[in-house]
C-alpha cells in the first residue's frame, strides 16, 4: 500500500492522537464550565436547560469522535441512535407515570 | 458491540429515571444538597428512630423554627473522578490507535495508563461509599439513598468489569502471540465499551451532582 493510501485509510478510520487529546482537552473545558454553572452564580431556572446542553455536547462529541461513530457504516450509528431514543423515552415515561403518583401522595 | 451499548442505554435509562423520581422525595436528610427542614419534624424523626443520628448531626437550627441540613454529596471530590474517568477515555482512544496502526508499544502503554486510571476511579467510588454509610446514608435509609448507590454501584460494577477487560488485553498482549491476527478489533471493541461507561457517567455526574433537587 503506497503512504498516500495508507492516509487516506487513516483518515476515514479517526483522527490523529494529537486530535484526541484536544478532544480531551475540550471535554475537561465543558466539564470545568459545568461545574461553574453549577456552583457559580444563580442562574435560575436556566441553569438545568444549560447543563443538559452542555452533557449532550460531550456526550455527542465521544460517541462520535472516541467511539469512532462518525466515521462507522450508517446503519451503526442509526442502531445505537434508535436504541438511544428509545431509552430516553422509556426515561421519560417512567418520570411520566410515576412522578404524578408520588405528587398526589404529598 | 453496538447492539449492546443500545440495550445498555434503556438499562442505564431506566435507573436513570428511578433515581430522578426520587430525588425530589426526600422528607428527611441526608439530602444531596444542602436543604432547610422544620426543627420540630427532625426531631420528631430522632426520637421516633426515623433518622439516625449521624445523619442529624449534619443539621443546625437557624432559627425560625427551621434547621438547615448540609448535602451529602461532595461535588469538588465527584469532579475530580470525573476527570480521571474522562482521562481514561483518552488513554484508551489513544491504546485504539496504537493497536490498529502496529504500534503495540503505544498500545500497552496506554493500555496500563487506562487500566491505571480506573481503578483510581473505582477508589474514589469506594471512598465516596464509604464516606456516605459513616455520614447515615445507606441502601436502606430511604428512597434516595437506594437509587442513588444502585445507580451508582451499578455503574461502578460496569468500569470495575472494564478494568478486567482492559487488564486481560494487556496481559494478553505480553504472549508469544500477542493479541493475535487482529489486535486493532479486540482493543476497539474494549475501547467502545469503555467509552460507554465513560459517556454514562457524563449523564449521571450531571444529574445526581449538577443538578439541584
Amino acid at each position: 500500500m503506497t503512504m498516500h493510501a495508507e492516509h487516506e485509510v487513516e483518515e476515514q478510520h479517526g483522527l490523529q492522537p494529537m486530535q484526541y487529546v484536544w478532544i480531551g482537552v475540550a471535554l475537561t473545558i465543558i466539564t470545568v464550565v459545568e461545574l461553574a454553572a453549577s456552583l457559580g452564580p444563580d442562574l435560575g431556572h436556566a441553569l438545568i436547560p444549560i447543563l443538559i446542553v452542555l452533557s449532550v455536547v460531550k456526550f455527542i462529541v465521544v460517541v462520535a469522535y472516541y467511539m469512532h461513530l462518525r466515521f462507522e457504516h450508517p446503519l451503526l450509528w442509526q442502531a445505537f441512535a434508535g436504541s438511544l431514543a428509545l431509552g430516553v423515552f422509556v426515561v421519560i415515561a417512567l418520570i411520566t407515570l410515576f412522578w404524578t403518583d408520588i405528587t398526589d401522595v404529598i | 458491540m453496538w447492539i449492546f451499548l443500545g440495550s445498555e442505554c434503556l438499562f442505564f435509562g431506566s435507573l436513570i429515571a428511578t433515581y430522578l423520581i426520587f430525588k425530589g422525595e426526600i422528607q428527611l436528610p441526608p439530602f444531596p444538597s444542602d436543604t432547610i427542614v422544620a426543627t420540630a419534624d427532625l426531631e420528631a424523626a430522632l426520637h421516633s428512630g426515623a433518622l439516625e443520628e449521624v445523619a442529624a448531626e449534619h443539621c443546625e437550627s437557624i432559627g425560625g423554627g427551621q434547621s438547615e441540613c448540609a448535602g451529602i454529596l461532595d461535588i469538588p471530590l465527584t469532579s475530580q473522578s470525573t476527570f480521571v474517568l474522562l482521562m481514561s477515555s483518552v488513554t484508551m482512544v489513544l491504546a485504539v490507535f496504537g493497536a490498529q496502526y502496529g504500534r503495540p508499544r503505544m498500545m500497552k502503554g496506554w493500555l496500563l495508563a487506562t487500566v491505571l486510571l480506573g481503578l483510581v476511579f473505582l477508589g474514589y467510588q469506594v471512598f465516596e461509599f464509604r464516606t456516605f454509610g459513616q455520614e447515615g446514608l445507606t441502601l436502606a435509609t430511604n428512597q434516595f439513598g437506594a437509587s442513588f448507590f444502585v445507580l451508582t454501584g451499578l455503574h461502578g460494577t460496569h468500569v470495575a468489569v472494564g478494568v478486567v477487560i482492559l487488564a486481560s488485553l494487556l496481559l494478553g498482549s505480553f504472549r508469544r502471540t500477542g493479541l493475535g491476527a487482529e489486535p486493532g478489533f479486540q482493543v476497539e471493541m474494549a475501547g467502545l465499551y469503555w467509552h460507554f461507561v465513560d459517556v454514562v457517567w457524563i449523564v449521571i455526574f450531571t444529574i445526581i451532582y449538577l443538578i439541584p433537587a
